[in-house]
């Protein structure tokens, strides 16, 4: 009841709910535009939220996530082009609805089970994540430099076959965390005399930069999207319909939770693999990839589950598990709100107040979703270079604006083309996002836990916290370093067995 | 020489002058048991390692068996010229900012970008520009009160009166 009421409170006497309905808005439009993933669309809106209060601005970027998922499947149903990576298990039924003139039915069943996905996500979340920061009590500072270690090492083991990238691009995230002045002792570290950097880089401007700009820059050498119809009306699925829907929709928020749960996941995987599943349990599997409703409610249901589920592991031990999550938690960060249980302890109002406005942002999801379809078609329909140009500038301005500095302007710049170099050498940019925002924390424990034991490593050992989480995290990296070790034997003995056929022919 | 390798060699030498860097950092007498250098230190050697075990990994892997995990995701000469044009207009928006303020060079990186995306020139292009540089105008500097990079105009317009 208490929570109810300071869910209430929050929402009753902040801009929170406003907050909410705006980010369902600008997610929704941002999920729609091809190549702007949610967490763009939320790296976009960062600058912004400085000025406010820490419960409008993170609720805003929570309900940008949600909105974006669901807006991700508007170009996937429309235009065979899935906005968001999580909509591209949509894009395999909504396309063919499409053509077969039920777009608006397939849009309108997309919103309805983003709906039930958000809103099964969010009883989740407020379920999971006060017992298991609770947990996070018996956490030394050992125990967080440990913890550090394997959000980044979870991270760098998730992307298959780039162990050794992740890890390099995780170190990589580490070195620029050290940028500016020692906490410690006070002296000034890689500033090159430069006094706007004693405070260090803002991950904000990385985050900008490695995900907005580093898309702009790809998208330049892509050719231009298809422009969907500029009439189109949300359907709403009728009762018949619906009742089918209700074994999709479980399926894709059981597996969402789970996805969501797990750092790394995110809700591609979620997508796909609830496809597969409702494809497998349903009494008319051979509808799936012929304009099959339940092929669309599931992965809908899944994307959007994750969307909250994905705050357990951001708000209980500060590890995000996604892009969006990572933009999420810099969010949390930058109005000084360290996830963990204190956060639940002295910010009840603030926590309660998010998962009001979560539920707000699903729930005005269904008007809002209907009722900006129209001007949503318009803007996606403008010609890419305006779309683009147009986001450019929005960048430069908005970091601007974080700290009224040309310098930011050209870090920004600069990581842009250091995200272009990643991607283009195919390094992952999570662990380097994860490094930029962990680093402060994991030098501070590392450096805090020595002068405990007056430096001496075997502490690190010797609390179980911390020896339970470090070989947690040696674990994962020798079973990622074997999983690509026989996957590359398997690669070399196929080839080999395929050279070999080719001499007997 | 695969890709690899040469960012590797680059990332081996990107740890020595992070450890030269480090190696810089003041001693302080603040510092206590484990120094500013320390963390950075260890940084630099772990990309070296890891810059290693890179190179070692080339060096195993079978030929012509790189996965998909291993390929570019934006390939082609005609794909990185494009961005590095992208990118030039946006070091020339931040080369003329200072100089000739927000307003003047939003609506010329919009034009720019825009251009040389593929849009046609035509006066629609330059109002939309002017269109986009005044609503953020309204958004950062009326309605978030940011001040946004006035050029030299203010110092102009006073010369001129007076």
């Amino acid at each position: 009841m208490e929570m109810f009421a300071h869910a209430w409170t929050a929402l009753t006497t902040t801009p929170a709910a406003f907050a909410a309905m705006g980010g369902v808005v600008w997610g929704i439009i941002g999920g729609a535009l091809p190549g702007i993933s949610p967490s763009i669309t939320m790296a976009l809106l960062l600058p912004f939220t400085f000025g406010m209060e820490p419960l409008t601005a993170i609720v805003l970027l929570a309900a940008t996530y949600v909105g974006a998922e669901y807006g991700g499947s508007i170009p996937a149903i429309l235009i065979r082009t899935p906005g968001t990576n999580a909509a591209a298990a949509t894009v395999i039924d909504g396309y063919e609805m499409q053509l077969k003139g039920r777009g608006g039915e397939a849009l309108g069943i997309s919103l309805i089970s983003g709906v039930t996905g958000g809103l099964f996500g969010l009883i989740v979340l407020v379920a999971l994540t006060e017992p298991l920061a609770k947990v996070a009590l018996l956490f030394t500072p050992m125990a967080y430099f440990a913890l550090g270690i394997l959000a980044i090492s979870v991270i760098a083991t998730l992307a298959e076959g780039m162990l050794i990238k992740g890890l390099i691009t995780g170190v990589l995230g580490l070195m620029i965390a050290m940028v500016g002045t020692d906490p410690q002792s006070g002296v000034s570290r890689f500033t090159f005399g430069r006094p706007e950097l004693l405070g260090g880089i803002d991950y904000i401007l990385i985050m900008v930069g490695v995900f907005a700009v580093s898309e702009l820059l790809v998208q330049a050498g892509l050719p231009g999207w298809q422009r969907p119809q500029r009439h189109m009306r949300v359907k709403l699925p009728s009762f018949l319909t619906w009742r089918r829907l209700w074994r999709p929709q479980l399926i894709g928020s059981l597996i969402g939770t789970f996805e969501g749960c797990m750092p790394g996941a995110g809700g591609s995987v979620a997508a796909f693999m609830s496809y597969n599943e409702a494809k497998r349990w349903s009494r008319r599997p051979e509808e799936f990839g012929k304009g099959s409703a339940e092929g669309i409610a599931a992965p809908e249901a899944a994307n959007n589950t994750v969307a909250c589920t994905a705050l357990v592991p951001t708000l209980t031990f500060g590890i995000p598990g996604s892009n969006s999550t990572a933009v999420l938690l810099g969010g949390l960060l930058i109005h000084g709100l360290q996830p963990g249980p204190l956060l639940f302890t002295r910010e009840p109002e603030f926590i309660y107040g998010l998962y009001g406005g979560l539920a707000v942002a699903n729930v005005v999801q269904v008007p809002l979703g209907m009722l900006i379809m129209t001007p949503c078609l318009w803007l996606v329909s403008r010609p890419k270079p305006y779309l683009l140009a147009g986001i450019y500038g929005l960048i430069f301005s908005g970091v601007y604006s974080i700290n009224q500095s040309l310098l930011d302007l050209w870090i920004v710049l600069g990581a842009g083309l250091f995200g272009y170099g990643l991607r283009y050498f195919g390094f992952p940019f999570l662990p380097l996002v994860l490094g930029v925002i962990l680093g402060h924390m994991i030098e501070s424990s590392y450096r805090r836990a020595l002068v405990l034991s007056q430096g001496d490593h075997a502490i690190f050992l010797q609390d179980p916290v911390s020896a339970g989480l470090l070989a947690a995290a040696v674990l994962l990296v020798i079973g990622s370093l074997v999983r690509n070790w026989y996957s590359a034997r398997r690669q070399k003995r196929s080839l080999q067995d395929g050279l070999d056929r080719a001499g007997t022919d | 020489m695969t890709r690899d390798t040469i960012v590797a060699l680059g990332l081996m030498a990107v740890a020595g002058l992070y450890w030269l860097g480090a190696d810089q950092i003041r001693v302080s007498k603040l510092e206590g048991i484990i120094g500013a250098q320390v963390v950075p230190k260890g940084l630099a050697v772990s990309l070296a390692v890891l810059s290693v075990l890179l190179i070692a990994q080339e060096l195993l892997r079978p030929r012509r068996a790189a996965g998909p995990a291993g390929e570019p995701e934006a390939t082609g000469p005609r794909a990185h010229l494009r961005a590095a044009g992208m990118l030039l207009i946006g070091v020339g928006y931040l080369a003329l900012v200072g100089t000739i303020g927000y307003m003047p060079a939003l609506v010329l990186l919009v034009v720019a970008s825009a251009l040389y995306l593929g849009q046609s020139p035509s006066a629609w292009l330059v109002l939309v520009a002017v269109g986009l540089a005044v609503l953020y105008y309204l958004i950062f500097v009326r309605l978030l009160g940011i001040p946004l990079p006035p050029g030299v105009w203010p110092d102009v317009w006073q010369a001129l009166a007076g």
